[in-house]
């Protein structure tokens, strides 16, 4: 009941008592005196006035003291956790005032508390967001994350690279077909694929295959090839809820393999044809040596002719090799002083000679093999030793142009420069280790 | 009767010593250089086996091998063929296109004529 209602409850309560006296003054008439009934009358107010004050504290105290406390808690609790209750009224009310302020202050220190978890987790997500950022842009990859209705989610630039080629092909819609968050990769990336990638995933998480990792090759207008690896996002249910795609331009990759493919193919029928006739001519000449000499010279000068042959096409395999190998060289960055400190430890180990290092000038920063430089400097040095005696060598690298000048100077012992050149047409492979390339390819 | 082979190889090294062994096993021989002039030399000397390579100039050892087998007048021809092109893919094709024995260089010579009278029957 609220405050009117209740008002309106005492009124009407007063109101019946009032009439209940004046019926009960009415029918007591004819046996009281006008005194007496005066009295009672006078008695009947006072005790009227008396119960409605009584009434009205506890009113104004408990019901009307509660209800604003109530308010109050109301406010701290959804508008103002700071806003207190100012302890008045009766005793009991107070101290209920004053129980809910601790509260209060309790339920804001919780608040706080909470506020500053939600803030730090927050500082926490965005510096991982940050370095997963960086750590995308970073990537030679393109990764593209999307939920389960293939909406992008995330995406970094090598990725948007990549779909750029892709722009165009038969399933892309050039309307829609470019990178962006909240874009649909579908009109990217073939459905059917990344549809046939999710199933395949669904079938070995069934199967609890430890490798969630499905792939299919796509490829771009301008003929390049991309590998696509797909990846699930897994809910806490282990629910397929989104993927990430990792693409990755395979185009150098598969030429080269083919490429090597192709050659080793020409090398193993060549090789094959080539043993086949010196195999023929040996055995006919086994099997009949009393044969014309004419017909044996001619059996003869196969074995000589396709041992030649043999050779040239060994030796053509590697030169084609050694130029695949180089087109997919992978230089890296490296300062000279670490170039020579690698050198000069490599030389001292291996084939414990004297080096010495003469003063750089500055820092040089060098684009280089250094592993393939190493091997290059170890040969040189092998052959100065064995061939020359050369004991002690001096080691110096230094800018020439745009490019880096490494000397290798001793003392006491001229090489003419046929033999210098000789040893530049010569494979880097000694002892079982190094490349297969040549002096003059590492040059 | 004496048998009849014709080998068809633009390899004259390899030639050279097959026509040896073959001729001092007693066999007639025919030598064609490319698949067209070994079409026209099956015709011209029915041979009962023919020695067949496959990388050739012109029309090459897997065609030849269809045109034979397709043509019914030489379905009784046996063919051998000899060739450095050993992938199973190559393999299976020469055996499906009607090759009898498909050998892969570098092979032993007393294994293939033995392979020859084999074949021949005898």
């Amino acid at each position: 009941m609220d405050r009117q209602g209740l008002e309106l409850f005492l009124a009407l309560i007063g109101i019946f008592i009032f009439l209940l006296g004046g019926i009960l003054a009415w029918l007591l008439l004819p046996w009281l005196s006008r005194e007496q009934l005066i009295v009672a009358v006078a008695l009947a107010v006072l005790l009227m006035g008396g119960l409605g004050f009584v009434l009205s504290v506890l009113y104004q105290n408990y019901v009307v003291g509660t209800k604003r406390l109530a308010e109050e808690i109301g406010v701290i609790m959804a508008a103002n956790p700071a806003h207190r209750v100012k302890p008045e009224g009766l005793a009991s009310i107070k101290e209920l005032a004053t129980s809910i302020n601790i509260f209060a202050d309790r339920f804001q220190a919780v608040l706080d508390n909470q506020a500053v978890q939600i803030e730090q987790a927050q500082a926490g997500m965005a510096e991982e967001r940050t370095r997963l950022a960086a750590l995308m842009s970073e990537l030679t990859q393109g990764v593209l994350v999307c939920n389960i209705e293939g909406r992008i989610l995330l995406y970094n630039n090598r990725a948007k690279q990549l779909l750029g080629q892709i722009l165009g092909s038969p399933w892309a819609d050039k309307a829609s077909g470019f990178v962006g968050l909240g874009r649909s990769i579908f009109g990217l990336i073939d459905r059917n694929a990344i549809t046939h990638a999710l199933e395949d995933l669904d079938y070995r998480q069934e199967k609890q295959n430890a490798n969630l990792v499905s792939q299919f090759v796509t490829t771009a207008t301008n003929g390049q090839l991309i590998r696509v690896h797909l990846a699930p996002v897994l809910t806490v249910q282990q629910e397929i809820n989104g993927f990430v795609l990792t693409l990755e331009d395979i185009t150098r990759q598969s030429r080269t393999s083919n490429r090597r493919d192709m050659l080793l193919q020409a090398l193993t029928e060549g090789v094959r044809a080539s043993l086949a006739n010196i195999r023929a001519a040996i055995e006919t000449i086994e099997q009949f040596p009393q044969m014309e000499s004419a017909k044996l010279n001619q059996l003869r000068n196969i074995i000589h002719e396709e041992s030649l042959t043999l050779s040239s096409r060994l030796n053509q395999a590697t030169a084609e090799y050694a130029t695949d190998l180089k087109a997919d060289w992978q230089l890296e960055e490296m300062l000279d002083s670490d170039l020579l400190w690698a050198v000069q430890r490599r030389l001292e180990d291996k084939l414990q000679v004297k080096t010495t290092v003469e003063e750089l000038e500055d820092n040089l920063w060098l684009k280089v093999d250094s592993y393939s430089i190493v091997q290059a400097m170890t040969y040189i040095m092998r052959r100065l030793k064995t061939d020359f005696g050369i004991e002690e060598v001096c080691l110096r690298l230094k800018k020439s142009g745009h490019l880096a000048a490494f000397d290798l100077a001793w003392h006491n012992g001229m090489i003419d420069m046929d033999t210098l050149w000789a040893w530049q047409n010569q494979s880097l492979s000694t002892d079982g280790e190094g490349s297969s390339l040549t002096l003059r390819e590492v040059a | 009767m004496t048998k009849k082979i014709l080998i068809v190889d633009d390899e004259i090294n390899i030639v050279i010593s097959m026509e040896f062994l073959i001729k001092q096993a007693g066999y007639e021989l025919e030598i064609a250089r490319n698949g067209e002039e070994a079409l026209e030399k099956v015709a011209a000397f029915e041979p009962d086996l023919i020695l067949l390579d496959v990388m050739m100039p012109k029309i090459n050892g897997f065609e030849v091998c269809r045109r034979v087998r397709k043509n019914p007048d030489w379905q009784g021809i046996k063919i051998i063929m000899l060739t450095a092109k050993g992938r199973e893919v190559e393999v299976a094709k020469g055996l499906a296109l009607g090759v009898d024995t498909y050998i892969i260089k570098p092979f032993s010579t007393k294994e293939l004529m033995a392979e020859i009278k084999h074949i021949l029957g005898e």
